[in-house]
């Protein structure tokens, strides 16, 4: 499995081997066409339990009023919401995202929740932060991963902006523990492109979800490229028996 | 699934009680005036010190965050969970934070000033209660649930104290099956001045060795 793109020069985009060029216009493609029903797919796929995952991932953020936080591939800004409050006034939450599609939504919801003055918005590509060196205290990027080109880059990129002592925390879809529950897990996300073509009128870009989740590196393979990219202490915690985890490393 | 069970529970908590708290924003205000941006965990434990459960209140001036899952809080207070509810329940509640189970970790003073304030707020909790809950209940049936909740604790607080002094009659002085406080404390002197004695004859009885063996 490649986390970066291999001797040959092509990379993962579902099942298929693309050029990163192409991996990064087609995953462009894949949330601009999602990016106004995102939110509503999520509750349905997940049968609402992000929910609770992503409270469970602010809680393990450690995060503290006046801390910066960067709420990498944040899109419709779901964690950007939690944390504003969390970090208060002297605070700053940064929603960042490659997807200009993703972070219109996010922007319009975060107005409209009356949530302004201690968030900014960047587009950002997650591979080149455009941060300096130890900006922020933590650093979320939650089922983003997944979706970057190159990953090691990204988890160097991130090493890099974090503050000596900084957590930086990835959640994103994993592999079920138990075979059985992975079966049923399988065959539950069989039906995830119908629900997409039902709710945003588009199979693909769910089709691509279920392939890029089964081409995602395993708990322990993610923990090796975190540690790879300089992260110490590097855990993780399984969620609903590994169907999700929350992998957490400091700087 | 433990863990995602905590953070929903948590999340209900924190629900519950930012409602609570924006009826009188000035308890959040007084919070936020001795420990702004700071946090404090409270973890109840059994007796043997297993964790039963824990929670982080974390103190901003727009709301009170409750986490399950913390690392890094200012203070943290632990016990039983008797000993944690006495902090609410009892007469002198300072003396209750000194109390043998109860465990004070990080910033001690920032737990001493929470829960200073928090005693003092605890007087209209249930006018807060009132405001919180009369919109769902209906004035009359909260008045009612309150009276009978205030009679039954009356009552069962007297019942108990009443149980109390006469089991230790009985068991004190009809029965004689247990000593008075008064016999215990004048035994335990008594025990404390054998020990002594015995002391002081093993201290003797080694230097007479001593004096043998030389």
């Amino acid at each position: 499995m490649s986390n970066s793109p291999s001797d040959d020069g092509l990379t993962h985009f579902g099942y298929e081997k693309v050029s990163p060029a192409e991996k990064t216009r087609r995953v462009g493609q894949v949330f601009h066409s999602v990016a106004n029903r995102y939110d509503v797919m999520n509750d349905l796929i997940s049968l609402g339990t992000h929910r609770v995952i992503k409270r469970l991932t602010v809680e393990l953020s450690g995060v503290r009023p006046g801390h910066k936080v960067l709420d990498l591939a944040g899109g419709t800004g779901d964690f950007s919401m939690r944390f504003s409050p969390l970090v208060g006034e002297n605070g700053l939450v940064v929603l960042a995202d490659i997807n200009d599609s993703m972070l219109k939504v996010g922007r319009d919801r975060l107005i409209d929740r009356g949530i302004t003055g201690n968030v900014q918005i960047s587009q950002v590509n997650a591979e080149a932060l455009p941060f300096a060196d130890e900006t922020f205290d933590c650093i979320v990027i939650a089922y983003g991963l997944r979706n970057v080109t190159d990953k090691d880059k990204a988890l160097r990129s991130m090493y890099r902006t974090l503050k000596p002592g900084g957590r930086a925390l990835v959640l994103e879809f994993s592999k079920p523990v138990n075979p059985v529950l992975g079966k049923a897990y399988d065959a539950f996300s069989t039906l995830w492109p119908v629900a997409g073509k039902v709710v945003t009128g588009d199979a693909d870009s769910y089709r691509y979800l279920v392939e890029s989740i089964r081409m995602h590196p395993d708990q322990e393979t993610l923990k090796g490229m975190m540690q790879d990219a300089g992260f110490r202490d590097c855990r993780y915690h399984n969620l609903i028996g590994g169907v999700s985890a929350i992998h957490v490393g400091y700087r | 699934m433990t863990t995602l069970l905590n953070a929903a529970l948590a999340n209900l908590i924190e629900a519950s009680v930012n409602a609570v708290l924006k009826r009188d924003p000035h308890i959040l205000a007084r919070l936020n005036a001795v420990a702004s941006g700071k946090s404090l965990t409270i973890a109840c434990h059994t007796s043997t010190g297993a964790l039963i459960q824990q929670l982080t209140f974390i103190i901003t001036p727009t709301r009170l965050h409750v986490h399950s899952e913390s690392d890094n809080a200012d203070g943290k207070l632990s016990g039983t969970s008797s000993a944690l509810l006495a902090l609410a329940t009892a007469e002198d509640p300072a003396a209750a934070l000194y109390h043998p189970d109860i465990r004070m970790e990080g910033d001690v003073h920032l737990i001493q000033q929470l829960h200073r304030e928090i005693t003092r707020a605890d007087s209209g909790l249930e006018d807060l209660l009132a405001a919180a809950l009369t919109p769902v209940t209906g004035d009359t049936v909260f008045a009612l649930a309150s009276r009978v909740l205030r009679t039954t604790t009356a009552t069962v607080k007297q019942g108990a104290h009443e149980l109390h002094l006469g089991a230790q009659d009985f068991l004190q002085e009809e029965s004689g099956l247990m000593p008075t406080r008064t016999e215990v404390r004048l035994s335990n002197d008594r025990l404390d001045r054998l020990r002594l004695r015995i002391d002081r004859l093993q201290a003797r009885i080694q230097l007479l060795q001593q004096s043998v063996t030389n």
